[in-house]
């Protein structure tokens, strides 16, 4: 029998934010994992400048607060506040809480992250909120 | 059941960030969330000893890397086209992750023996 | 008495009559032949569309007028089969059951489903996918042998012990799940949303004594943790199967497991 060739047709990583026309849960999942990788990049970079500044001799205590004081720091800010609440939202709900019972399907069809929504939708709006309130904080207000 | 105990271990550690995360933010910039409500301080916020700061300091480093580390190699494996690829990713990120413990271990002493 | 068949001559008119009232839409299909092109590309076609014209009709229309090497999967053409998805203006639908008119667009934009091989034009290679369902063993595993063989009785299965899998019995295998997953857009070993779902559906039949084997499936390194609640595998599924919450549940059940809470 003739061997078939096929030719991948996987999206690879720019599926993870534009592949289609999809609801609100996808961004928020890609949305996470871009302020996880933030958040560890940013950690990271403190990290580095901490110990470059150590073995400069010069005063971590001072360059801490500087660096933490920066306009920078409000995104970092930020970022932490959307992925700790939408970590709060995904461990509630990949332990299958608040998503409801199984039910046989009744058209026109509507799964179980539409039906319970409220959750999502009040993380997204209380996160949305607090991470423009802290961005305002450091960028608008001035951090001193 | 590694992957249920890592998932498991990444939720607890998610769960300690945001609370003692969140207190340390808030309580760094307290004087300045005051500020933007419009409630004035006339005295700076008491900073803790300096054995307590290097043991948050500690602490807070530790369930860190746990956490995103854990969450590194979720990204890092879904990009890893094998299972070989995958597994190097694992060491990687270990051996990554234990230098940058060693890394955080060390400054706080240096942070504070002055 | 007899029945009354129309006329081939009326059978005709009323054919150009419905014709007349249809209205024409443009179909840009994805085609890719491997014998002849290196890369795929598009090719439009217009095609007449009246009140309840499916994708599937305006394939069959163009593979019958237009362009006979046109290439698709195509079978029970009434949402049964699962053999007919496809991916329509940035969604993935199942060609039969997608009515142009609820698409509300005078252009489809027609490929083949993503993050799974392309064989032809619409054909995608599912040996991968069915490779995933088979792995986590979806069928009643049960260890009375004498019983299974020699069966006494009926396996006792109360209503709202069905209640819990019922509707995720509903799954009709077609991929579309698959396709949206953002997961399976990078990780090749995935098993994906419907093996997932239907290992749920398979764990949690009280019938069932099979968890244990199919654990070290979920709890691989590209097992169920890999999926992060995206949600676009429910909003896909042209059933109601609702993969994404079978699969929260299936997690549930592994984290009850790991904490000593319950197993059977």
């Amino acid at each position: 029998m003739k061997e078939i060739r096929t030719r991948p047709n996987a999206l690879g990583p720019t599926g993870w934010v534009s592949a289609g026309r999809y609801k609100l849960e996808r961004y928020l999942y890609f949305l996470h994992r871009v302020a996880g990788l933030g958040l560890l990049l940013a950690w990271v970079i403190y990290l580095g400048v901490m110990i470059a500044t150590q073995i400069q001799g010069r005063d971590i205590w001072a360059a801490t607060l500087a660096l933490v004081h920066g306009r920078w720091f409000g995104i970092v800010a930020a970022l932490f506040v959307y992925h700790s609440l939408n970590g709060l939202r995904l461990g509630l709900q990949e332990l299958g809480f608040t998503l409801g019972r199984p039910a046989p399907p009744v058209y026109p069809y509507q799964d179980s992250l539409r039906k319970k929504r409220s959750l999502t939708i009040a993380m997204s709006v209380v996160s949305a909120i607090l991470a423009l309130t802290v961005l305002y904080i450091f960028f608008v207000a001035g951090v001193q | 059941m590694r992957m249920t105990y890592l998932w498991l271990l990444q939720l607890f550690t998610g769960g300690l960030i945001f609370v003692a995360s969140g207190i340390h933010l808030v309580s760094i910039h307290l004087r300045v969330i005051k500020r933007f409500f419009g409630v004035e301080t006339a005295a700076p916020v008491a900073l803790p000893s300096a054995n307590q700061w290097a043991g948050v300091l500690v602490f807070l480093s530790a369930i860190i890397l746990l956490h995103a580390l854990i969450g590194l190699r979720q990204t890092m494996l879904e990009l890893a086209p094998s299972v070989r690829s995958g597994r190097l990713v694992t060491w990687a990120i270990i051996a990554g992750g234990i230098i940058l413990f060693i890394g955080v271990s060390g400054l706080p002493a240096a942070l504070f023996s002055g | 008495m007899g029945i009354r068949q129309a006329s081939p001559e009326r059978s005709r008119r009323a054919h150009h009559e419905a014709e007349a009232k249809a209205k024409p839409i443009a179909l840009k299909i994805q085609r890719y032949d491997p014998e002849r092109d290196s890369q795929p590309h598009f090719q439009e076609f217009m095609v007449p569309v009246s009140r309840g014209t499916t994708v599937l009709d305006s394939l069959l229309y163009i593979k019958e007028n237009l362009d006979s090497t046109l290439t698709f999967r195509a079978s029970c053409r009434m949402g049964i089969c699962g053999s007919c998805g496809v991916f329509i203006n940035g969604f993935p639908y199942l060609a039969c059951h997608t009515q142009i008119e609820e698409l509300r667009s005078d252009k489809l934009t027609i490929k083949p489903l993503p993050n799974l091989p392309v064989i032809k034009d619409m054909v995608v290679d599912l040996t991968s996918f069915f490779n995933a369902h088979k792995s986590i063993k979806p069928y009643l595993i049960r260890h009375d042998t004498q019983e299974m063989e020699n069966p006494t009785a009926e396996f006792i299965q109360r209503p709202r012990e069905l209640n819990e899998l019922l509707q995720f019995t509903t799954c009709i295998k077609c991929g579309l799940c698959l396709a949206a997953c953002p997961t399976a857009a990078t990780d090749k070993l995935f098993l994906g949303p419907q093996a997932l779902a239907q290992c749920y559906r398979y764990c949690a039949d009280n019938r069932d004594e099979g968890e244990p084997e199919r654990l070290p499936i979920l709890n691989a390194d590209h097992g169920i943790w890999h999926c992060h609640l995206a949600g676009a595998c429910s909003e896909a599924c042209p059933k109601g199967g609702d993969p994404a919450l079978a699969i929260q549940l299936m997690k549930r059940r592994l984290v009850s497991r790991a904490l000593g809470f319950k197993g059977k």
